[in-house]
């Protein structure tokens, strides 16, 4: 066989057959088996059998296209079959691609009408691509734009087949279009910008692309005007399956179709977050492809790797530039044809500017490609303007070039502007660090403006315009002003409509945050302007009192709770004054109720509690009286759910169980009433889960706050007695295993995991009260990562990165009393690292501050202890109002820098404003002592705290970081110490 | 962690027993797989290794399918055999229905393009396993290439060849069994 092999091998590398012949001939001279072997060898290496070709080359890639081809034959043929599908009698096939066939269709009922209907191919679930569809539909009505082609109808075809109805675009695939006109890298840019329009719009109503790539992006003639469509929105959605059952049930090179314009998050294994900046990253694909001839993935890679290298490729392999890729393309002479321009001359076009706008549309982090659509479209109108653009931190060199572009005859006229010039030029280098650090705000300051508000401003602009004209002709004048004051009016009802949608559409779809923040953030500068108007004018002072209702509204939604309750508070008393004048305005008595409502949240997140109960009262009161007053208006019955809701969440954190269970029955009641007399009205699913979130009302009486306690904030209690620590824990249990089911079901809602984390740490509270090690184990093992998957997935809600910290922190301490240093050390570093980063980017916020204090004098690790830096976060929280809890935390900051008699006079402070003992006074009180040398005092206070700990009614302290310094002390003192073993049981 | 990447583990570690427990986990998800793609497929459609074989890795090492990355070749080679076993079977089982005549013929022309297909399957099979008698390594590439989707250079980094070896191999191992198919045949 070696011999037969070398032969074989000898003889292929000849490459004519005669030379082969030749050779073999002279090689198996006198052995004509051999000779035989090899010839048959040879035959079958030269004509290769069909059957082991076909399938061999679809693994290299190039030959599974072919074979997807064939089979979206078979379903051609089987589709066009009936000649009709619905509505609509097909025509001809304009397309076939990635899933399926599209057909030119008409439409004879209702109107008569040319279509374009695609027909997805075998293997998807028809039923279930027509429910997502449908739940997309009212979403997709609300797209109304000239660059977007409208899906109208989906259905099923006969033998199953999903199918989808869109306008018909008669048109070439973008880059087609670009190459076959030979549009240079100008007019394709031009033509590009409508493109991001076009997506940006979609992005504001809620609707991701998911699958732009150039075949979806159409161009046709317009009364000889070049105009792109996109098409097949809402088509990817509803025909979504994660990337491993797509390999499953359609062929590998459907796949590789759409690879080449896949974002990296799109090339995970779970797609779970797919957000508005995927369709950015394959639109900078598409720019891409408009000036290289091809996309970033390079065609030959896609051919030659398996699929799981290309995926790979997708997430981590920086792209090379489009310059860079240009030249080192052997195919440069024929695309800079396509372009219209030389071939040196066109990697010099794109060379810089146009080279960073793509790499900034492809950055594989989301966070660092262009925000939106219309921001990468305003880079590009940058460039073709020769104005600086944005995509790259711009060295005063590059600044000073377009400067000097756009100005020239200016700069060139006089020295003295040459001067000016180059005082700006050092003015620049110094101010660069900011103009980068301003260029985020200032990026989104430039799609607030083209986002929302045009509306608003073309009404106010008139109006103006008309109130000028009033004074020169009072005759036309009273005419236009109610013009004015009409488009005023419609504008104030866009901007209203827009809030709605932001507020509660894309509520619940954090891939839409920053656009949702943009259009808050431009809304509320809209209703701001109100507020400014004084007038004694009862309808202006109404006008106002909703905008500055909307406005708190809108600071609610932005965490800006401060600022939402002083523009409640401004709101509520005009309001009421008008409900007292006009009890029957029943609008007015809406807005304060909802007045009441905001206020009430607003002052619940600022933890003034009393007060926020108040509220929620009172808004309870007025919708509940509403609803009497208009039995047959359902929102009003859900509005007090909603009151009952904020009253139930708060008392639940608050540890107050029975008082919780009320209004979690009331909810539940209301919800029944709705559903019974309305079965229509839609609820949304967080108070549903609200309605039935609380068990532990029914087995434990409250636990009341300490009598006297000694300190104004309130801290999580654990149950006294036995029983109720064990109903307690049975409650809690349940609890997470009821949440977890509830974000199984809607992986969207983040309340959920929040509600599902909160449980996780009370439950973890008992656990260490009660030592159990294991319990515990299993306990952080079922959490590990949950919080930072929610801190990953929201990164701009601070809330979820807190509780990132303190997750990491409750590992670490874990891993510390386990004897896992090391791994502690990494739990701990991070914690502390990441409560740092939450009071440097929210440092107004106390609670960050208190947090941060807490951890540093608490870290078990004094390789990671920073007194000073607690000394001066201590400082910081009582800056900002902390209490006298806060002021002994400071003094434990101060003893542990060695300041102890500091210290010790920073404690006698609290002392005398809180004479009380409780064990937050004397376990800091009694490491001073000792620091100090008074070992006599310091074991008083000591075992006064302790007892307090261990069998009084602070038990919720029995924690780690509890046990450690309870360790410290045993050790110090030379007590023996009990410390791991189980804490006796406090008295029944 | 999946049982699958324990596996892993496990044969990394210098456990070669743990190779014999990878087959069957691999054998039974990719026969799943099969079936859901053959329920979903025209008749005569062949199965399509490349894809069913990266799906079982994706769904049976889970999360730590690209953490897993470097181990993959152990497997491959147990997909790759798994594969085989499943698409011959397949094979010799059309085979014996139509055979036996039970079956109702609609699609002529396709039932009969299947009909090759399957018995080309089981005769590259056979002559497989003649290879594997003369030379393991060859017929081991072969394997990976045809039944688990490889590509050469892949395949080649498995066996521990380089690529030239693994091109000329392939390209004698082809020319080989083709040519021992068509002896067969005749």
């Amino acid at each position: 066989m070696q011999n037969e092999e070398s032969l074989f091998a000898a003889a292929i590398a000849h490459d004519s057959p005669e030379e082969r012949a030749a050779f073999v001939e002279s090689a198996c001279a006198g052995n004509p088996s051999l000779r035989a072997r090899i010839e048959g060898l040879l035959r079958a290496h030269e004509h290769p059998d069909s059957f082991l070709n076909t399938a061999l080359e679809a693994t290299d890639g190039s030959a599974a296209r072919g074979n997807f081809e064939t089979s979206a034959l078979v379903d051609k043929a089987s589709a066009a079959d009936g000649k009709r599908i619905g509505h609509y009698h097909l025509l001809q096939i304009i397309g076939e691609g990635g899933m399926g066939t599209v057909y030119m269709a008409e439409q004879t009922d209702p109107v008569k009408r040319k279509v374009a209907l695609k027909v997805i191919k075998a293997g998807l679930d028809s039923r279930q691509v027509i429910v997502r569809f449908e739940a997309e539909r009212q979403t997709l009505a609300l797209m109304d734009h000239p660059h977007i082609a409208k899906v109208l109808d989906a259905g099923a075809t006969a033998t199953g087949a999903p199918y989808f109805v869109m306008e018909l675009v008669n048109g070439d695939p973008i880059t087609r279009f670009c190459d076959d006109r030979r549009l240079s890298p100008r007019e394709r840019l031009k033509l590009f910008l409508p493109v991001c329009q076009a997506v940006q719009h979609a992005h504001t109503k809620g609707i991701i692309h998911r699958d732009l790539k150039p075949s979806n992006v159409l161009v046709a003639l317009y009364d000889g005007r070049p105009v792109p469509k996109v098409i097949d929105f809402g088509v990817a959605k509803a025909t979504e399956m994660k990337l491993t059952e797509r390999t499953m049930f359609t062929e590998f090179g459907a796949i590789l179709g759409t690879l080449e314009y896949m974002s990296p998050e799109q090339a995970e294994r779970n797609q779970l977050d797919i957000d508005t900046r995927s369709d950015i990253y394959s639109l900078g694909v598409l720019l891409y492809e408009l000036l290289t001839g091809s996309p970033p993935l390079d065609r030959q890679r896609l051919k030659d790797a398996a699929l799981l290298d290309l995926l790979e490729a997708i997430r981590m392999e920086e792209p090379p530039r489009p310059s860079t890729r240009l030249s080192t393309s052997e195919a440069l002479p024929s695309i800079a044809a396509n372009r219209s321009l030389e071939p040196k001359k066109l990697s010099g076009v794109l060379r810089g500017e146009l080279d960073w706008i793509v790499m900034k549309a492809l950055e594989k982090d989301r966070n660092r490609r262009y925000d939106t659509a219309i921001a990468l479209a305003q880079d590009v109108e940058r460039y073709l303007a020769d104005e600086p653009v944005l995509a790259c931190p711009p060295s005063a060199g590059y600044r000073f070039q377009k400067f000097f572009r756009k100005h020239r005859a200016s700069c060139l006229a006089t020295c003295g502007a040459a001067l000016a010039l180059i005082a700006g030029l050092v003015g620049l280098e110094v101010s660069r660090e900011l103009l980068s650090r301003e260029r985020d705000a200032k990026s989104q300051a430039l799609v607030a403006q083209d986002v929302a508000l045009t509306a608003a401003q073309n009404a106010e602009a008139e109006e103006t315009r008309q109130r000028t004209l009033a004074e020169r002709k009072q005759q036309e004048a009273e005419q236009q002003t109610a013009r004015a004051d009409q488009n005023f009016q419609m504008a104030r009802e866009a901007v209203d409509r827009l809030l709605t949608q932001a507020a509660e559409a894309l509520r619940d779809k954090p891939q839409m945050d920053s656009i949702r923040r943009t259009l808050l953030n431009d809304a509320l500068s809209f209703y701001q302007r109100f507020l400014d108007v004084q007038a004694d004018d009862p309808g202006i002072r109404y006008e106002s009192a909703l905008a500055a209702g909307r406005v708190g509204q809108i600071q609610n939604l932005l965490g800006q709770y401060k600022e939402a309750a002083h523009s409640y508070r401004g709101a509520a008393p005009v309001l009421q004054l008008l409900v007292n004048e006009q009890p029957n305005a029943t609008e007015a008595r809406e807005e304060l109720a909802r007045c009441h409502h905001g206020l009430a949240a607003a002052l619940i997140s600022l933890h003034e509690y009393d007060e926020g109960v108040e509220e929620f009262e009172k808004s309870t009161a007025m919708w509940t009286d509403l609803a009497r007053d208009w039995p047959d208006r359902p929102h009003y019955l859900y509005s007090v759910a909603e009151s009952h809701a904020g009253l139930a969440g708060h008392w639940r954190s608050r540890y107050r169980f029975a008082r919780s269970g009320q209004h979690t029955k009331r909810i539940a009641e209301l919800l029944e009433e709705i559903g019974r007399r309305f079965p229509d009205f839609p609820i949304a699913e967080y108070l549903k889960a609200e309605a039935r979130a609380d068990g532990l009302a029914n087995i434990s009486p409250d636990q009341t706050d300490e009598k006297g306690a000694p300190i104004r904030r309130n801290y999580n209690m654990l149950p006294h007695d036995p029983e109720t620590l064990q109903l307690y824990e049975a409650e809690l249990t349940r609890s997470m295993a009821y949440w977890e089911g509830q974000i199984a079901a809607h992986p969207d809602i983040p309340r959920h995991q929040g509600e599902f984390l909160v449980a996780a740490s009370n439950l973890s509270k008992v656990l260490y009260a009660e030592n159990r090690t294991e319990d515990l184990r299993q306990l952080l093992l079922r959490c590990e990562g949950k919080a930072w998957e929610m801190a990953d997935r929201f990164p701009e809600d601070l809330l979820y990165k807190v509780g990132a910290a303190w997750d990491d922190w409750m590992h670490g301490m874990f891993h510390w009393q386990a004897g896992d240093k090391l791994r502690s050390r990494e739990f701990l570093r991070r914690a502390l690292a990441t409560i740092k980063t939450a009071t440097e980017l929210k440092p107004e916020e106390l609670r960050y501050h208190v947090h941060f204090v807490g951890m540093l004098n608490n870290c078990p690790d004094v390789t990671l202890m920073e007194p000073e830096l607690a000394i001066a976060e201590a400082q910081r929280t009582m800056e900002l109002g902390g209490d006298e809890s806060d002021r002994a935390s400071l003094a434990l900051a101060q003893t542990r820098a060695g300041r102890h008699d500091e210290a010790l006079a920073t404690m006698e402070i609290c002392r005398k404003a809180v004479p009380s003992a409780h064990p937050f006074f004397d376990m800091p009180e009694a490491v001073i002592r000792l620091n100090l040398g008074q070992n006599d005092q310091a074991l008083l206070l000591y075992r006064r705290a302790m007892k307090s700990v261990e069998q009084g009614p602070n038990r919720y302290w029995y924690t780690a970081e509890y046990r450690l310094f309870r360790k410290e002390f045993d050790r110090r003192l030379g007590l023996s110490s009990e410390v791991d073993a189980a804490p006796p049981r406090p008295p029944k | 962690m999946s049982e699958v990447t324990q596996i892993l583990s496990a044969i990394e570690e210098g456990n070669p027993a743990a190779a014999c427990d990878l087959l069957p986990l691999v054998y039974d998800e990719l026969r799943k797989l099969a079936a859901a793609h053959l329920a979903h497929e025209k008749p005569g459609q062949t199965l399509q290794p490349t894809a069913l074989v990266h799906e079982a890795y994706l769904r049976l090492l889970g999360d730590d399918a690209s953490r897993r990355w470097d181990s993959r070749g152990h497997f491959f080679v147990a997909a790759a055999e798994a594969m085989r076993r499943i698409m011959v079977e397949n094979a010799r089982r059309k085979r014996t229905a139509k055979r036996g005549g039970g079956r109702h013929r609609v699609e002529i022309d396709v039932a009969e393009l299947s009909d090759s297909t399957d018995d080309k399957l089981v005769a590259l099979d056979d002559a497989l396993t003649r290879l594997a008698e003369q030379d393991a390594t060859k017929a081991n590439l072969v394997r990976l290439r045809y039944f688990a989707g490889l590509t050469t250079r892949e395949a080649a980094e498995m066996l521990g060849l380089s690529t030239a070896t693994a091109d000329r191999y392939w390209a004698y191992a082809r020319a080989w069994l083709q040519h021992e198919m068509s002896v067969n045949r005749e």
